[in-house]
């Protein structure tokens, strides 16, 4: 991003160019300010009208802009003799202004559009006049990364709030703002933007502005270029970050204390209130011990990741959903030695073969097993003495094809066979009866009395024979 | 949300100002969180608070610039007296050098600010009587001898916060009231807001206002 207060005298305009759109001549002026390049394009009577008034308010000689032609004037040779004389013009009256830069001017030239100082000006005027009917009725309120990186450097500049004569412009309303905004959410982006050089992603930011945020949305924003998010550990309720090709979990939840010893860390550096968490479709091979810094979280969902195992969170005694699906799951072993009192788990489209990890959750309702290669319908058993089990989803495994696979499954839960709900559809009456049927024959094959009549001490440790 | 916080009629800007660790951010804090900070890091460059208050039946939103006391910041906060309608001047009544350094401080105000601006002095740290280096006496005489509004207050306990921060907005609208304060300067510091929200952005008045967009 370019900062035209401290690049004055680096700064240039030309005119490169010209092109015909729609038969209209347009001619294209290239700016430079340090090494931030943009480009804008204007038509010739756009340079009348900007002329007219810097003419009349800013004192710019009558006679300087190249007069008007009214025939012949598309021709090669005219066009480009145009671009010149309004090369000199351009360059000209730059120079005469460079100082004053009036808004009607660097406007444009895009200037707010990609510099520091005239983006924010026309922010904290947007802001003034809207800021408060945005904080009413606005759900969440989305900061450009131009924009936030601007607020930025703009805090470290030694430069009085107000530029201009007018109050509208005090960069006071945007840090107001700010200091107000609940729920922000930011984009990122690789490409450059618009016209210029400048790639939102090379753009450093910070939280600080941001006392009262609860709810945070990242999206395609790499974590280094955010700072002070350790800022927000006192108010932060909810965060979400999206594609950032986050590796680690602590390299968020840590931030400022990354490299300090895990055991040295204070009470300090806990999120107080932060309940759910969001890490969907990043790079994250491990859900390392930096979440025990989230005592509060309720819902973790890390879908799309690499995670292969889950270490150990039974220390977030509030976590009840949890979402691996879209990862690289295949033993799940002893997980109720793990996760503490858990109610979902969503770990459709994983590499799960066995269900014998699930056996003690007993506080689960819900488990999304879909699009595993689970092939033994007897692995239900694992799973079928779970007191509050409800839902249950195995569709798309290699069992799910075979014969009789509903009746199979539903079975195996006894006397609960009416409560459970597999892959979305309860048990119809037809199938409740043919589970019977199976049932009693296996009470025959395997010699034992039906579980539905010892269901009131059913045993935990229930083996298939 | 219901609509009262965004109903004000004034926006009033003030600054703090003082030494290192004299208490300006705990000040802020406890006046805009009513908490007490207790480790408070290094404030770098300039910090930003705000609160809506009523004076005389107008509410009315301080925007409150809380400066760095280091003096390697000294350029940066500098940038900020400009366009302020108040001025928080702080000392420790603890340490005495703090006290020392007024004079400088109140040059630097009065260079920078308009002579519409209301200096407040506020020893801080009142909670510490037991420590004390500078009596309640000599601060209330140097006050008066440089016309300054003066009070002892305590981040701590919160004790008189409240009062200096309102009492500022009190004389700053009765120099409103009384014409002394031109509304229409950007220095004043003050800006008068029309009580209704969500104003259409074409309805801005476009006096000074050459802008094209």
């Amino acid at each position: 991003m370019s900062s035209f207060i401290n690049y004055r005298n680096e700064s240039s305009v030309n005119v490169s160019d010209a092109c015909l759109k729609d038969n209209i001549t347009f001619y294209k002026i290239v700016v430079n300010v340090g090494t931030v390049q943009w480009s804008v394009s204007h038509r010739y009577s756009d340079f009348v009208e900007l002329h007219d008034k810097l003419v009349v308010d800013h004192g710019v000689a009558k006679d300087l802009l190249p007069p008007k032609k009214v025939i012949r004037n598309k021709t090669p040779k005219f066009v480009e003799q145009r671009r010149e004389a309004l090369n000199d013009y351009l360059k000209n009256v730059f120079n005469y202004l460079r100082l004053t830069m009036p808004s009607i001017f660097s406007h444009f030239l895009d200037f707010h559009l990609y510099d520091i100082f005239f983006l924010l000006q026309d922010l904290a005027k947007k802001l003034y006049l809207e800021g408060d009917k945005l904080l009413q009725t606005e759900k969440t309120h989305k900061f450009s990364l131009m924009e936030l990186h601007a607020i930025r450097e703009r805090y470290k500049m030694a430069c009085p709030p107000t530029e201009k004569q007018d109050q509208m412009y005090d960069f006071s309303h945007i840090l107001d703002f700010c200091s107000q905004v609940s729920s922000l959410s930011i984009e990122g982006s690789y490409e450059k933007l618009g016209t210029s050089n400048i790639i939102p992603n090379d753009l450093q930011i910070d939280l600080i502005p941001f006392k009262t945020l609860t709810d945070l949305r990242i999206l395609g924003v790499p974590m280094a270029c955010i700072q002070s998010v350790g800022s927000l550990r006192d108010s932060l309720i909810s965060l979400s970050v999206h594609i950032a090709s986050v590796e680690t979990l602590n390299e968020f939840l840590l931030v400022d204390v990354l490299h300090k010893d895990p055991s040295s860390l204070a009470d300090v550096v806990i999120w107080k209130k932060l309940s759910t968490i969001n890490f969907a479709t990043n790079n994250i091979t491990d859900v390392d011990w930096g979440i025990k810094l989230v005592p509060k979280l309720q819902k973790l969902n890390v879908s799309s990741n690499r995670l292969s195992e889950l270490c150990d969170i039974s220390c977030l005694h509030e976590l009840r959903v949890l979402n691996l699906s879209m990862n690289r799951f295949s033993l799940c072993q002893n997980w109720h030695a793990k996760i503490g009192n858990i109610v979902k788990i969503d770990l459709s489209q994983n590499k799960i073969e066995t269900l014998q990890g699930f056996s003690k959750l007993y506080s689960l309702e819900s488990l999304d097993l879909s699009c595993n290669v689970i092939t033994d319908v007897e692995e239900v058993q694992h799973i079928c003495n779970l007191p509050c089990l409800e839902y249950l989803w195995l569709t798309a495994n290699p069992v799910a094809s075979t014969i009789d696979y509903r009746v199979k499954v539903i079975e195996q839960f006894n006397s609960r066979m009416t409560e459970i709900c597999l892959d979305n559809e309860k048990a119809s009456e037809k199938e409740l009866d043919t589970s019977r049927v199976l049932q009693a024959l296996r009470i025959v094959k395997e010699g034992k009395t039906p579980s539905f009549l010892q269901n009131t001490n059913c045993s935990h440790s229930y083996n298939k024979s | 949300m219901s609509s009262g916080p965004y109903n004000y009629s004034y926006i009033f800007k003030y600054i703090i100002i003082g030494d290192m660790g004299v208490g300006k951010s705990c000040l802020l804090h406890q006046f805009t969180e009513k908490k007490f900070m207790a480790d408070c890091p290094h404030t770098i460059g300039v910090e930003f608070g705000t609160r809506i208050i009523e004076v005389a039946g107008q509410k009315i939103k301080l925007q409150i610039w809380d400066t760095a006391g280091q003096e390697r910041f000294r350029a940066v906060t500098r940038s900020y007296y400009r366009g302020a309608a108040g001025a928080l001047m702080v000392y420790d009544i603890t340490r005495r050098s703090t006290y020392n350094h007024l004079s400088s401080w109140l040059t630097d105000t009065r260079n920078l600010t308009n002579p519409s601006t209301v200096i407040f002095l506020i020893g801080n740290k009142s909670d510490l009587d037991g420590q004390r280096d500078v009596t309640y006496e000599e601060a209330k005489q140097f006050a008066d001898e440089n016309g300054l509004m003066f009070v002892e207050a305590s981040a701590k306990t919160g004790q008189n916060v409240e009062e200096a921060f309102l009492e500022t907005a009190k004389k700053i609208y009765q120099s409103i009231q009384d014409g002394r304060l031109d509304l229409n300067a950007a220095e004043s510091g003050v800006q008068h807001k029309p009580a209704s929200t969500g104003r259409p952005l074409a309805a801005p008045p476009a006096k000074n206002d050459n802008c094209a967009c």
